[in-house]
């Protein structure tokens, strides 16, 4: 496996979601709406919101990554793409970095990208704003990682979709947990620094570990 | 002379060893269980500080143990299965996973139940108590996975895998948790039992978590032996064995 | 000594068995046709020969060297084409050709590609979304990208899917050219193949 053949995967799945830009506009109108509902919910009441507001942005973030991970693999599989792979003369693992790593590019950085709006509209301060940014940029790339063998497990099962979230949002809790207290603690002007180490620690874990695990997963939904 | 571990590993050898020791092992967990109820519930002083409500502990404490020996449990059969490929490892690692969920539900339950008379809420945010119930979305998440997948030999490989991922990520959910709850809980909450524990107390829960213990391994090798019947449905010494039964 | 070489196979599906003891031997040159009704474990057996799935019992053997359970290493010399098209619907014949090149480290020849598409009369809809094409085209494109992959070993199920009659003509050009280079090709199909070189039937006895 070369960089080239890296760079060959990641850009066809960016070109092939730059062809159907859709499924990408869906997960982001998703995690807007999710967002908008919490207040509705509760109270629009600046205290309140602002309570509530890094947990509501890193939940929503969550559930928006779920969705992504649903379409990960699924359609690579129904055609054949997935299978092919298995005979090319490269590394399963750095393959599905590739993969994920695209995913993470076209649907999880818009995400991160219009957060800080979300944010405003929570009545986040807006020095908090980056630290929220920041944090859902490296959380969700965690999130996608640790997701994907979730993933790779639920293709070709009934009820796929269902069954991804009840496999992998346990999984997600450290990211989440640690992910919304750095925000929370930003807000609140605390030291954040233990926390940002450890969901930057989470993140490389998983970047390097979850590509051999999904890739076994992934081996035994193609047999 | 060498001790030849493939035989038992082969699944005939497996099930008639079981049906040979399943009756002692139910008879066992009966009698231990029966003992330790009474050593807790009768001979143990009650508690100054909590009055009777603690001897809930002599189900809560085995329970809480179990659930959680019992995903190790699952997670060793589930790497022995996928590096030896043993047919038997994957039925034990499924034999297991119900029982495992039950004693996680258990803990949860008795936990509730002790909860209320002690601090007054069936349920706090205490990270032992939010671990377990991870713990529990685990174990059903195991059992709903293999629920979904139809090739019996495609779901075991599923589960083991899920499985050994799961129990990788468990210290650190359970260490994130943690983290969570010290900056978010003002007063800590002691859950532990009075320091100096009377012999009574400590007898009786032994007795129950041995009790525990045997009778998630008769129920696990219930389990197993209905397994194995089923899966080897075809083969030759089931047919003459059902045979035999009819 | 027989190039690949299965030993004792056998492959169940659910409490069904679908063979057992099968073993067979080829040489280069070989090309096997597989045959048998409908369940009979045609793909089954393909998927195995070609490394994909997990046989229950039996081994695989290459140039007198027995191959890994898990089916990597023979994964590298198969060429495959399953049921499934394994190319994207959303890019063009041309742009799959191209990433199917990259993928196996070929240098990207963008003449190599225009050869190929034309030889499968595809280069009229080169540059329009493979979703567009008709089911032999799609065929024809799946044929393509195996030619575009050198691997001795062809594990072809059910290549005559959807062909016309120039397509099958190209087809078995395709697998005659394959085998006269020392290749070796397996292949399931439902009707008579007079040129195969051996014939397998499976689940005969039913």
């Amino acid at each position: 496996m070369n960089w080239q053949q890296w760079r060959t995967l990641c850009l066809r799945d960016i070109r092939l979601a730059m062809r159907r830009p859709g499924e990408t506009l869906h997960v982001l109108f998703f995690f807007i709406m999710t967002v908008t509902l919490f207040p509705l919910a509760s109270s629009p009441s600046a205290t309140t919101l602002q309570a509530i507001g890094p947990g509501v942005l890193w939940v929503c973030a969550v559930l928006a990554c779920l969705l992504l991970l649903g379409e990960l693999l699924e359609s690579d599989w129904r055609d054949g793409a997935l299978e092919a792979l298995l005979f090319m003369p490269l590394n399963l693992p750095l393959a599905l970095s590739a993969k994920i790593v695209a995913r993470w590019l076209c649907g999880a950085l818009p995400l991160v990208i219009v957060s800080p709006l979300l944010g405003l509209q929570l009545e986040l301060p807006a020095s908090v704003l980056p630290m929220l940014a920041g944090t859902l940029a490296l959380g969700t790339l965690a999130l996608l990682f640790i997701g994907a063998p979730g993933a790779a497990l639920i293709l070709g099962t009934r009820n796929g979709g269902m069954l991804l979230g009840l496999l992998i949002l346990p999984l997600f809790l450290p990211v989440l947990i640690f992910g919304a207290l750095a925000v929370a603690g930003a807000q609140a002007g605390r030291s954040v620094e233990a926390e940002l180490s450890i969901l930057l620690a989470l993140t490389l874990l998983t970047v390097f570990f979850s590509p051999l695990a999904t890739a076994a997963c992934l081996r035994l939904a193609c047999e | 002379m060498t001790f030849n571990w493939r035989r038992y590993a082969s699944p005939p050898h497996c099930y008639r060893l079981i049906s040979r020791i399943l009756p002692a092992l139910w008879a066992i967990s009966l009698l231990l269980g029966v003992a330790g109820l009474l050593t807790g519930l009768l001979l143990a002083p009650g508690d100054v500080q909590q009055g009777e409500g603690y001897r809930i502990i002599f189900i809560h404490v085995p329970a809480s143990w179990m659930s959680m020996i019992i995903y190790l449990a699952i997670a060793l059969w589930a790497a022995v299965g996928l590096v030896l490929n043993t047919s038997l490892s994957f039925m034990l690692m499924t034999a297991l996973a119900p029982t495992g969920a039950a004693m996680t539900a258990l803990s949860l339950l008795s936990g509730a139940l002790w909860g209320k008379p002690m601090w007054g809420a069936w349920w706090v945010w205490d990270a032992r108590l939010t671990s377990e119930l991870i713990l529990l979305f685990l174990y059903l998440a195991l059992l709903a996975l293999r629920a979904a997948i139809d090739d019996p030999r495609r779901a075991d490989r599923a589960c083991a895998l899920f499985a050994l991922f799961s129990v990788i990520n468990i210290p650190i959910i359970y260490f994130s948790v943690r983290w969570w709850n010290t900056l978010h809980q003002g007063p800590s909450i002691t859950m532990g039992q009075a320091p100096a524990m009377s012999d009574q107390v400590l007898l009786g829960l032994v007795l129950m978590t041995l009790a525990a213990w045997a009778y998630s391994l008769a129920m696990s090798f219930s389990r197993l032996r209905l397994l194995i019947l089923q899966r080897q449905a075809d083969t030759g010494w089931v047919k003459q064995l059902t045979g035999a039964c009819r | 000594m027989p190039m690949f070489e299965a030993r004792q196979l056998s492959c169940r599906k659910g409490a069904h068995t679908l063979f057992r003891h099968l073993s067979l031997q080829l040489a280069a040159g070989d090309i096997l046709h597989v045959r048998g009704h409908n369940g009979s474990g045609k793909t089954s057996l393909l998927r195995i020969l070609a490394g994909l799935a997990r046989a229950e019992h039996g081994s695989l053997w290459w140039q007198g060297v027995a191959q890994a359970a898990d089916g990597a290493e023979q994964r590298q010399r198969v060429g495959w084409l399953g049921q499934r098209p394994g190319f994207k619907d959303a890019l063009s014949a041309a742009e799959n050709l191209a990433d199917c090149q990259a993928l196996h480290q070929q240098p990207p020849s963008a003449g190599a590609i225009r050869l190929l598409l034309q030889h499968w009369g595809l280069q009229a809809s080169a540059a329009q979304a493979s979703a567009d094409l008709s089911q032999g085209q799609r065929q024809r494109l799946s044929l393509a990208l195996l030619q575009l992959r050198a691997a001795p070993l062809w594990v072809l199920d059910e290549p005559f899917n959807a062909l016309d009659e120039p397509g099958c003509t190209l087809l078995w050009d395709m697998l005659q050219q394959h085998v006269r280079h020392g290749g070796i090709a397996i292949l399931s199909h439902h009707a008579a193949l007079p040129a195969c070189t051996a014939q397998l039937w499976l689940g005969s006895a039913a």
